[in-house]
């Protein structure tokens, strides 16, 4: 009887509930809204950094990443046939990947600029890179001898297309220059234009040759949709000791991808803020002046016998019930929104760093959904603390004189 | 004796002011007594109610109920005795208005887990026969009469069995008429069930209803009078003797 004493009195003050209703539940509606864009934004991005050059996790050899920019060819990796058997023999790993890079300069006779000089796998790195667009000429397994595929900064910077001679000039791991005559394969743009402005990519074994090695300094390792990533990375520590191996997850090679993570993540919460204390606020008015109104009742219930903390957990109640309400509403309305704009799609412009425009969704997740719903309820507790505890404590015949 | 006030005094300070609603009030009230409290407005009947009720604190003196001390005790306590040894009717009524009359009676036996639902329900059904608004069961205190919500609200004060129901000013919100039926009422109740009735009024001819009477004047009793037949025997002017003190005639049933 007490709890339907609680919505027989929501419902009494019909406007006052509605509107309060309507703040927490437009609170909800907008944390379901945000977070669905900022998760789907980073979804994106996630897709992107890993699709473009990271795959899911890679393995170096220990203290390359630590040296690499140093001198990366001394860290190479021990054994990398015996390494990628193992890699694939991973339930849920799709491909891996070997790579060779280390810096260099790319001339054309008119100029040069410096690179970074990536060997490949063309075929595996095709199935990782599927962010990885190819904007002028063709693939480098489609074409036949020393070729090279350039980013479209670097292409830009010497005014290259496909089919041009350039040559290619590294440091070998003894210390001596070597020089390599390529081909123009063609030009690719991947999601960061950085990244576009000096990486040029060649056959692994072309790289190889170059610098005269005869292993890799890295493994990309792509992984099937809906592979736990964690878990497998876990299961590649297993096979590969990390006395001779050193694996990374993605999320630790991007930088880019962990700042701007950050950056959305310290907004949602400012949002979080506001929201918690505009539902505080709201309800602790409309809560307070719901209770000014009704004390002489309260003063009756208390000379009735009710002890002051019922009266308190009565109100807290009471609250908790109008929070839940809207939390439900909140989530309803939310999600259907969500659902409809993900249907049309919000169009975005290119985001610093990147030439490719998207189309940004809302994604609903269970826990961005319980966040909204708990910081409904939780805020509308918070609000009804105050009341509630001047109500508890108002002297009973005094409460009472405004009775009627 | 049931109530004990020894010297009950109350204060209230209005910035630099003192006002005195009560001066060293001491007065004992035995089981089953039907009792008027009567003097103009303002001369401390509400105080002394109150502070017998358990919803105000003397600033001075003692109150003793059942022969305990209950002058200081905590709000938790007092709320416990209240619920368990005092009914309240009020001059508003003062029902719940999101409640039906019959889920008004209920409400002060929620308090306890003792009773199931079932006994709950009897005794509702019960205290409302007895106000005669069985019919009226599932009426909100809007669809009903002033004097069908004070019939409410003695049976609401009767749920938890009190030992004494305090009537503020029961009839001053009611015509003549009805004021004297409800006062009838309690008045029956406190023959059948030996309750203890103390209620307050300014009206002299709702006085007559009562078989005692103890007049306040400006905080202090000026005098107790005993029902003699269609008069009132009166024991001493300006004492704070008790009612017990008096010569004890049966007064004439009413009703
Ligand atoms: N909260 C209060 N603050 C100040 N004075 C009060 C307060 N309550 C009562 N009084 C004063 O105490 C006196 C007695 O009041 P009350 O007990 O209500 O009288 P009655 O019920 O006989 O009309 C009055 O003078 C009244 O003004
Ligand atoms: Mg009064």
């Amino acid at each position: 009887m007490l709890l339907s004493i609680a919505v027989r009195n929501l419902a009494r003050q019909r406007t006052r509930t509605l509107l309060t209703l309507a703040t927490i539940g437009f609170g909800v509606v907008g944390l379901v809204l945000v977070r669905g864009f900022v998760d789907d934004v980073l979804w994106q991005l996630r897709q992107a950094t890993i699709h473009s050059q990271l795959g899911h996790f890679q393995v170096f050899a220990p203290g390359y990443i630590e040296g690499a920019r140093r001198d990366p060819l001394t860290h190479l990796i021990a054994e990398p046939a015996d390494a990628i058997a193992k890699l694939r023999a991973i339930p849920g790993v799709e491909a891996v990947a070997r790579r060779l890079s280390f810096s260099g300069s790319l001339s054309n006779g008119h100029g040069q600029v410096a690179v970074v000089i990536e060997g490949i796998d063309p075929a595996s790195e095709a199935q990782i890179g599927t962010a990885v667009r190819i904007v002028a000429g063709v693939a480098l397994d489609r074409a036949s001898g020393a070729s090279v595929m350039l980013g479209e900064g670097v292409a830009q910077e010497l005014g290259l297309h496909p089919d041009d001679t350039v040559t290619l000039l590294a440091a070998t791991r003894d210390g001596a220059l070597n020089t390599l005559d390529a081909t123009v394969a063609g030009v690719f743009r991947s999601p960061f234009k950085d990244y576009d402005a000096i990486a040029v990519r060649i056959k692994l074994d072309d790289a190889q040759a170059l610098v005269g090695v005869d292993s890799v300094n890295s493994l990309a390792v792509l992984l099937r949709a809906d592979t736990p990533v964690a878990r497998t990375i876990a299961a590649a520590r297993h096979v590969l000791p990390p006395n001779r191996y050193d694996i990374r997850g993605w999320r630790e090679l991007a930088d880019f991808y962990q700042g701007t993570a950050a950056l959305y993540h310290r907004e949602f919460l400012v949002l979080l803020l506001i929201v918690s204390l505009m539902v505080v606020l709201s309800v602790s008015n409309s809560i307070g002046m719901s209770l000014h109104e009704r004390r002489g009742e309260f003063g009756t219930v208390r000379a009735l016998g009710y002890p002051p903390s019922t009266v308190f957990r009565e109100v807290i109640a009471e609250s908790a019930l109008l929070g839940a309400s809207a939390a439900v509403l909140g989530i309803a309305l939310g999600s259907a929104l969500a659902m409809l704009i993900s249907a049309v799609g919000i169009s975005m412009p290119p985001p610093p760093n990147s030439e490719f425009g998207y189309v940004a969704a809302i994604r609903l997740s269970v826990s961005s959904v319980a966040l909204a719903a708990l910081v409904g309820v939780a805020a509308s507790i918070v609000g009804a603390i105050q009341p509630a505890r001047r109500l508890a404590r108002m002297p009973i015949v005094e409460a009472l004189r405004h009775a009627s | 004796m049931l109530i004990c006030a020894e010297s009950v005094g109350k204060t209230y300070k209005l910035g630099v002011q003192t006002v005195t609603a009560l001066r060293a009030v001491s007065l004992n009230i035995d089981a089953g007594a039907f009792i008027a409290l009567s003097g103009p407005s303002g001369s401390g009947k509400s105080t002394l109610l109150n502070i017998i009720g358990l919803i105000d604190t003397p600033t001075s003196g003692r109150l003793l109920i059942d022969g305990h001390d209950v002058t200081n005790r905590p709000p938790e306590v007092l709320a416990h005795l209240r619920a368990r040894s005092i009914g309240f009717v009020f001059q508003t009524f003062n029902l719940l208005p999101v409640l039906t009359a019959e889920e008004n009676v209920e409400f002060p036996l929620l308090q306890f887990r003792e009773f199931s639902i079932r006994q709950r329900r009897d005794r509702v059904a019960q205290l409302l026969d007895l106000v005669k608004l069985s019919d009226h069961a599932r009426h909100r205190p809007n669809q009903l009469s002033g004097g069908q919500r004070q019939r409410v609200a003695i049976a609401r004060a009767l749920a938890t069995g009190p030992r004494i129901v305090l009537a503020d000013e029961p009839t001053a919100n009611l015509d003549h008429r009805t004021g004297t039926r409800i006062l009838r009422l309690m008045r029956r109740i406190n023959r059948m069930y030996g309750t203890t009735f103390i209620f307050s009024t300014h009206d002299p001819r709702v006085i007559e209803v009562a078989d005692r009477r103890v007049d306040i004047e400006d905080g202090a009793i000026v005098r107790l009078g005993v029902r003699n037949g269609k008069t009132w025997t009166y024991a001493a002017e300006r004492t704070a003797s008790t009612p017990d003190d008096l010569p004890d005639e049966l007064p004439d049933e009413l009703n």
